[in-house]
């Protein structure tokens, strides 16, 4: 099992915008966490990586909390930010050696991985450039190609779709393809409901703090047939937003 | 829109207030006092060796009146979304930037009155021009400053590519020749000349203006430029946000980072260095800060004074860069890299040592400089290694941690 979320509530203040939610992400699958602005996705985003601690509930990552070894936990996750963010001063292949630095990677494996995405995503002549002034969707590309260099267990992308050129959306779903073969666990959270469609092995639908309903696509369409056909017709539906046509 | 200006100006003079009570605070003021003291002084007792077989003065004197045209630029006060906001409001422009222009005037002209009084002893001296001439050489300064603002006011719209390349070098050039004539010649030549050419611009202005646009972008790059100046300037007495944080690339240090080691423990390591030696900001004080330091150590000499000197100068840089340790905390990898916080702190103590030892190092070669017995350079040795250890074991950690 790699992530488990039991019951969480947590929040960035008293008030707490995760209202008891809980999920799990196997290993090998790729989980799309959906919701609308403010339901939570981020939140729950910001727990996983300990950059929030929970109010209530426990957060378990392959037997391991954030509490009894943080090293070990963090160890595991590989974050890709929904905004990129770089160190103004390294240039990216900086950026690529403090990762492999700060996971305590094997730099000639680590290396032989990073030219191969450097290479798929045209960055490999940028080598010595500072990141910081690259584009947003270079810059997103620094991030994924950072992430992917790890043997981190579970990744966790925020909203990767808008940004990224058709090309990279390809290559990006193909590399998440590939660590799912080795067994790693993938939570994406996403707007682009019709990639997710079809990417995602299962969902997560969030709505104001609270797991509206998850599993499979199958699952949740036969869980509510009135709804509609794509995964689009059925989250509007299930938020109860009315939508004036 | 004279509203919209008078409003941008007080802000903008508030603002500027505020820069100015950090830069004049009361040991700059007293420093100030004797640099200029010590600056009139010197001026004063070189006029007396100045006599009127030293022509080439007016020659100097008359670069110095020409160059001090460039003082003084139109403050638009325009901001980027100006752009998008005051765009339906073309045609209203200009009200407001004949109020920039008119505040900027002022100012301007007040530096030239200045600029002329400053020299004028010169003129008397050297050149012999007295009474009423005087007077109409200074109004042809203000003059020619005041075709210059006009020019200036004018490239605030769209002119056509020969008219924007050529007018202002023009102006320039002809306000040289109207300069030397003055000089030379006749002040009263040049301020009749002075004059006809300020009418000319104004003239140019009145004519251009109302059939042409307004160069927004160039405009509002303009005066971003020229308040970055300004705020260059706060920077050197004070912190100033606006500046802050700009990257260099230094490849030349990159020696430097090749003897850092390169592992699991010392990944934070890896990011200081590189962020002090790239980074603007805390290299600029620690260099600042070393040379000023260096300086002072070896012209106090050698005794109690520099070995105090050096005490406090090793703290003072010590002490501030306390802070960079939390340069990265609002990057979210700081914080989820699975490094202690205990590694962290290590790792920038070994900077902290780095830097403070280079320094150090430094201020004991301007100190043996200075003739100090070898006796006296052991014993700040010493005392340097303690202060670095107690600055960084203890009180960096008593502080971070």
């Amino acid at each position: 099992m790699a992530l488990t979320v039991s019951h969480l509530v947590g929040g960035y203040s008293q008030i707490p915008v995760l209202k008891d939610i809980s999920f799990e992400v196997q290993p090998g699958e790729l989980v799309g966490l959906i919701g609308l602005n403010g339901a939570g996705k981020s939140t729950t985003i910001n727990h996983i990586i300990g950059l929030l601690t929970p109010m209530k509930g426990k957060i378990t990552l392959n037997d391991v909390t954030l509490a009894t070894d943080p090293q070990a936990y963090k160890a595991q996750i590989a974050y890709i930010p929904e905004t990129p963010i770089l160190y103004e001063e390294l240039t990216l292949k900086e950026h690529l050696e403090m990762t492999m630095l700060a996971y305590g990677l094997d730099q000639t494996a680590a290396w032989e991985r990073a030219n191969e995405l450097l290479k798929i995503f045209r960055l490999d002549n940028k080598l010595d450039w500072f990141p910081a002034n690259f584009s947003k969707g270079m810059k997103q590309k620094v991030m994924i190609v950072c992430a992917f260099i790890t043997n981190a267990k579970l990744f966790i992308i925020d909203e990767p779709f808008l940004g990224l050129d058709p090309l990279a959306v390809h290559d990006l779903l193909h590399l998440i393809a590939t660590v799912k073969q080795r067994g790693a666990g993938v939570l994406m959270s996403t707007h682009v409901l019709d990639t997710a469609e079809k990417a995602c092995d299962r969902f997560v639908l969030l709505h104001s703090g609270e797991v509206q309903t998850q599993g499979t696509f199958q699952e949740i369409k036969a869980n509510y047939p009135d709804a509609g056909e794509s995964l689009n017709d059925i989250y509007l539906s299930l938020t109860g937003v009315t939508r004036h046509e | 829109m004279n509203e919209l200006y008078q409003h941008r100006l007080q802000r903008h003079l508030r603002q500027m207030l505020r820069y100015l009570r950090l830069v004049f605070n009361d040991h700059f003021v007293i420093a100030l006092m004797f640099f200029v003291g010590g600056l009139g002084l010197t001026y004063s007792n070189w006029l007396k060796t100045v006599g009127p077989q030293d022509t080439w003065i007016i020659a100097v004197v008359g670069l110095l009146l020409w160059g001090g045209l460039g003082i003084g630029r139109v403050a638009t006060l325009l901001e980027p979304a100006d752009t998008v906001f005051l765009l339906p409001r073309e045609r209203d422009l200009h009200g407001y930037l004949v109020h920039a222009w008119h505040y900027s005037w002022w100012l301007a002209q007040i530096v030239q009155v200045c600029l002329v009084i400053l020299t004028l002893p010169l003129l008397v001296l050297v050149d012999k021009i007295a009474g009423a001439a005087l007077v109409a050489l200074l109004v042809t300064q203000l003059a020619l400053k005041d075709s210059q603002m006009t020019l200036a006011v004018t490239h605030l719209y769209r002119l056509t590519v020969t008219a924007k390349r050529w007018s202002k070098p023009l102006n320039w050039l002809v306000a040289l020749v109207i300069l030397a004539l003055g000089l030379l010649v006749s002040p009263w030549l040049s301020l009749v000349l002075a004059l006809a050419l300020a009418g000319v611009q104004r003239v140019w202005h009145n004519r251009l203006w109302p059939h042409s646009v307004v160069a927004w972008r160039d405009d509002v790059k303009l005066e971003a430029n020229r308040m970055l100046g300004i705020y260059r300037f706060f920077n050197l007495f004070t912190d100033v946000p606006m500046v802050q944080g700009s990257v260099k690339r230094r490849r030349y240090l990159d020696w430097v980072l090749r003897w850092l080691p390169k592992d699991q423990a010392h990944a934070f390591g890896y990011l200081f260095s590189r962020g002090m030696l790239r980074g603007t900001e805390f290299s600029g004080l620690v260099a600042r800060l070393t040379v000023i330091g260096a300086i002072l150590l070896y012209f106090s000499g050698h005794g109690w004074l520099a070995m105090a000197l050096d005490v406090v100068f090793i703290y003072l840089i010590g002490f501030q860069l306390l802070p960079f340790y939390k340069r990265y905390d609002n990057i979210v990898f700081t914080h989820i890299y699975p490094l202690s916080a205990k590694r962290r702190l290590a790792n920038f103590q070994r900077l902290l040592t780095n830097v403070l030892s280079v320094t150090g190092v430094i201020f004991l070669a301007a100190f043996w400089l200075s003739n100090a017995p070898l006796v006296q350079v052991g014993f700040l040795l010493v005392i340097n290694a303690v202060e670095i250890y107690l600055l960084v074991a203890w009180y960096a950690k008593l502080r971070l941690a």
